[in-house]
């Protein structure tokens, strides 16, 4: 796999530009819960920053790697967690201010115990928990559709790349999702 | 100034935090865990024997198997005829399952079933690098269990079962694994429920990192490695390498040009 991406990119001689991300990335769109009465989370501000560039191929369509990293800022009492993004995306130009995004992108999702340990109730009385005490990585990779939409200076767009996770369970399907601002150098 | 508060509404922290089963403070050291039912009656529970499996097999699916960032699966084995945990405390049903199992029955005698408001309980073991899990619901002629909607009791199933593979408590009512089913609807797993089962359980494969899975591998990991921060940095300093590539191709073919 390596050798067949290292090729891809030796064979892309037509680079154009580095872009910078910033936005947010939202997990779980509308499969985690946040209220007792089954309410779940359908936007976060979780900030995420990108740096990537992409290679002319043929035509309108382009290829657009990416390295991203998230930080969630809902997390708290005794564990932290971020992401590490590696998308892999191709892009079709549209419009002179639309193209459609699609490819794969490679997840690390991390999770930063604290340590410690809590008391909290259990049955009738409560019980000493421990806390999470080691870091844990989780990785898995999914299926990427977006689009982005260029401001009228062209250096700067719009980006909301929708990723599909568990893609080949059709009954447990996931979504995260991207919202960023793009600046192009 | 409006600018400064409204950034800081958006970046205050909501709170999570998940636990660690109290007896263990660790998972089981497979991903993939049988789930045996057993000979018991749970009539007082208000459900056949087969009815609870099918129970069970809905919490199982519902909940712990569909979360994309853990590798757990758990299967539901059906009724193992041969262990019976009838009239059982919770230290004597676990001395029956045997290891890397979780054994889910009812009993009316297990601690604190006489209180009604206790709809079930679990205790997990380890003994060196095997765990083994019993998690009973109360049968107890008292017991609120038959009042309660299926799609409460799948919650309840779900709970016990959280524990039965390591997790404890949640501090926040809106996670299944909250102490208490009590005055909420639980429709997904909280925040607190997926990130303890991800700890747990991580999806641990090298091949994520360049996303191969997603063109068609098997999936399946039977064995969680030990360093769990690898994938990560591996994944930072691949994704870094890749991008410095990029960018030196970038300039070098600039350069010729």
């Amino acid at each position: 796999m390596k050798k067949i991406i290292l090729s891809f990119i030796l064979t892309s001689f037509n680079a154009q530009a580095i872009t910078y991300s910033i936005g947010t990335h939202v997990p779980f769109f509308n499969q985690v819960q946040t209220s007792t009465s089954g309410g779940s989370q359908v936007f976060a501000i979780n900030p995420y920053l990108g740096i990537g560039t992409q290679f002319h191929l043929a035509g309108g369509n382009y290829f657009m790697p990416e390295l991203g990293y998230s930080y969630y800022t809902d997390t708290g009492s005794n564990y932290n967690r971020d992401t590490i993004f590696l998308h892999y995306n191709f892009a079709y130009v549209i419009t002179n201010k639309f193209i459609a995004r699609y490819g794969i992108t490679s997840h690390t999702y991390r999770l930063i115990g604290g340590g410690g340990s809590q008391t909290l109730s259990n049955g009738n009385g409560s019980t000493r928990f421990p806390s999470p005490n080691k870091t844990v990585s989780s990785s898995f990779t999914t299926l990427n559709a977006g689009m982005e939409y260029f401001l009228s200076s062209k250096n700067y767009s719009v980006r909301f790349d929708f990723n599909i996770m568990n893609t080949n369970d059709l009954d447990n399907r996931a979504y995260n999702y991207l919202l960023t601002v793009n600046i192009y150098r | 100034m409006k600018l400064l508060f409204f950034t800081l509404i958006l970046f205050t922290k909501t709170a999570h935090g998940f636990t660690l089963n109290p007896n263990t403070g660790k998972g089981f050291k497979n991903n993939e865990i049988n789930l045996h039912i057993a000979n018991t009656d749970c009539s007082g529970a208000g459900f056949t024997t087969t009815q609870y499996v099918t129970l069970v097999k809905q919490a199982v699916n519902k909940f712990w198997n569909s979360v994309p960032t853990s590798s757990l699966r758990i299967d539901v084995k059906g009724v193992n005829s041969g262990i019976d945990i009838t009239g059982d405390t919770h230290t004597s049903a676990l001395s029956k399952v045997p290891a890397n199992t979780i054994l889910a029955g009812c009993n009316t005698s297990a601690d604190d079933f006489d209180d009604p408001s206790i709809l079930g309980s679990a205790v997990m073991g380890c003994t060196g690098g095997n765990c083994r899990a019993v998690l009973i619901l109360n049968a107890h002629p008292n017991s609120e269990l038959p009042n309660k909607s299926n799609a409460t009791v799948e919650a309840i199933i779900a709970h016990e079962i959280g524990h039965a593979f390591g997790l404890g408590h949640s501090e926040f009512k809106h996670n299944l694994m909250y102490f208490s089913i009590s005055g909420k609807f639980q429709e997904w797993l909280g925040q607190d429920d997926i990130d303890g089962v991800t700890y747990l359980y991580p999806l641990d494969s090298e091949a994520e990192i360049l996303g191969i899975s997603a063109l068609g591998s098997c999936g399946t990991v039977a064995i969680k490695k030990e360093k769990d921060y690898e994938p990560f940095l591996k994944s930072l300093f691949s994704g870094i390498f890749f991008i410095i590539c990029l960018i030196a191709i970038r300039r070098s073919v600039f350069k010729y040009y």
